[in-house]
């Protein structure tokens, strides 16, 4: 068996994918944490879609895709942050019509674009197995580039979340710091959306987290749980739809999301004892 | 006492189109306990706000003579999310290390902890999760954290709200003896008048937009207060402490004032 997955991983677009999605997955988990913690997953849920229609964009106009999938998720990220709540409508309103907006124009752009079918299984499904090396590169750089932000400020990004109010009256440019974080994710969303599809991304960014949360009490626990069950989860979903010929983003989706159950039912048992 | 801390002069605050407070003069000497006590909807979070820095007043000065200080600022416990996995030590920990104070060495660090956690009783907590605090240790926590930073002012908002009256009164005597032992400047926000009874050095009793300040001696009279809030109210005092009631028009007997807002 050994054997038989290190040929598959001798294939330089297996090698590519591989490292989009463990690098890429792998940083979702780890910006799912904090998506979780802040309260905000229906946002996670929404920048994909609107991520995907960044990349629809792109195609109506033949442009190139990842361009579409950058500009999308940070502008996307920046409008739903900074937005505030006008006519009072609560955030999360905002969040529901972003999300039921990105995803409903991103169609109709891919039906009027010149190649519907693919575009539109890009953008959903993802076509993860056409990773090339600059995706690979892309989500690499992306994802330590974050690590190395994270470590060096990492106290800046756990009081700013934990305490707006208190940081900002310490001094702290909160605004600053949740702007950051939130380019991170547009960089990291983008990095995952363009090969993966925002099945994927989304998968990526509640699973993990979600399970870590329910297992662990501690923030260092959390992080690398959230990250192992990331990473692991793109490897296996990768072996999985070369082993059983199945689409590459959903397969990776599903190992993603798959640990909230037996996390659940731990909780439950933890609990009852 | 000394020199103002801060000093507001016609200051008005609320928000664009919205003022709630007009023409408010006050100052906080150095060292001062300062209560400001009111209603819901009276102006208290906005006035904090301002205090804060965190919205700018729309008319009027406010100004720190001697430059803005460091402050600690305790919420309400409610505002702080027990579902972050940190452990009490974490919490004051990250708070200091997110101010990036190079003369804050590893050493030093720990023992700023360790002082702040002694200072408000929960050295035996230093290990347990936020989820695991019951709201009296929460708010303790938040003290600790408002102190790590060693601040000249502490803001707290409405520091005992929800908390029983055992809870009240122990949090109630810490801010004393810090205040008492450090000479830090105390702006303490309450629905609770007679919780600053025999500690605040000045009250302040927002009501119909306006400020009423003075010494507690002054102000916690039944004519005095009868005055502000425009209904009999009855003080009795006891070792020092002043206990008031309001009277009830449908109801027989007297209500406590500040149970839920007057």
């Amino acid at each position: 068996m050994i054997g038989e997955i290190r040929e598959m991983y001798g294939y330089a677009f297996m090698q590519h994918a591989l490292l989009v999605g463990v690098f890429g997955g792998g940083l979702l988990a780890f910006l799912g944490v904090f998506i979780h913690l802040r309260r905000i997953v229906f946002l996670g849920a929404a920048l994909p879609q609107i991520s995907a229609l960044g990349i629809s964009i792109a195609l109506f106009f033949s442009l190139a895709p990842f361009l579409g999938a950058v500009v999308g998720g940070v502008a996307g990220i920046l409008l739903l942050s900074f937005s505030g709540r006008p006519g009072k409508l609560p955030s999360e309103g905002w969040v529901g019509i972003a999300y039921a907006t990105g995803g409903s124009v991103a169609v109709v752009l891919l039906s009027l674009s010149p190649n519907p079918d693919a575009g539109a299984l890009r953008l959903f499904t993802g076509d993860i197995l056409g990773a090339n090396r600059s995706h690979a590169l892309w989500a690499i750089g992306v994802a330590l580039g974050t690590g190395l932000l994270f470590r060096l400020c990492w106290s800046k990004f756990l009081v700013s979340g934990f305490d707006p109010v208190m940081s900002a009256t310490l001094g702290l440019k909160v605004h600053v710091w949740n702007a950051l974080l939130f380019l991170c994710l547009g960089f990291g969303l983008a990095a995952v959306m363009n090969t993966a599809g925002s099945m994927l991304a989304f998968g990526m960014l509640i699973g993990p987290p979600a399970a870590a949360l329910m297992l662990f009490r501690s923030f260092p626990a959390v992080i690398l749980t959230a990250v192992i069950l990331g990473t692991s989860a793109a490897f296996l979903g990768l072996t999985a739809s070369f082993w059983f010929d199945l689409p590459g983003g959903p397969a990776m989706a599903t190992a993603a999301l798959f640990p909230v159950l037996p996390a659940r039912i731990w909780v439950a048992i933890r609990d009852w004892r | 006492m000394s020199m103002p801390l801060l000093t507001l002069e016609h200051v008005t605050l609320g928000y664009p189109g919205k003022a709630l407070l007009k023409n408010l003069d006050f100052a906080v000497s150095r060292g001062e306990f300062f209560g400001i006590v009111g209603p819901n909807g009276a102006g208290k979070s906005t006035l904090l706000k301002t205090l804060l820095g965190l919205l700018p007043p729309l008319a009027g000065h406010l100004h720190w003579p001697e430059g803005r200080p460091v402050i600690g600022y305790v919420p309400q416990r409610e505002r702080v999310d027990p579902i972050w996995p940190m452990r009490v030590r974490d919490v004051l920990h990250h708070t200091l290390c997110a101010l990036g104070r190079p003369h804050f060495r590893r050493k030093r660090e720990h023992a700023s902890v360790a002082e702040v956690m002694a200072a408000t009783g929960i050295e035996a907590l230093a290990n347990q999760t936020l989820d695991t605090l019951s709201g009296g240790e929460m708010q303790r926590l938040l003290l600790a954290r408002a102190l790590v930073v060693d601040p000249a002012v502490l803001v707290l908002d409405e520091p005992t709200a929800a908390m029983d009256l055992v809870a009240t009164e122990t949090f109630m005597n810490m801010i004393s003896r810090l205040h008492r032992e450090r000479g830090i400047s105390i702006l303490l926000v309450t629905h609770d008048l007679q919780s600053l009874s025999g500690r605040a050095d000045r009250l302040g009793i927002l009501q119909s937009g306006q400020l009423h300040q003075g010494s507690p001696e002054d102000l916690l009279t039944s004519e005095s207060l009868g005055r502000i809030y425009g209904q009999k109210i009855q003080v009795d005092t006891l070792r020092g402490r002043s206990f008031i009631h309001i009277a009830h028009e449908t109801v027989s007997g007297f209500e406590r004032i500040g149970a839920g807002g007057t």
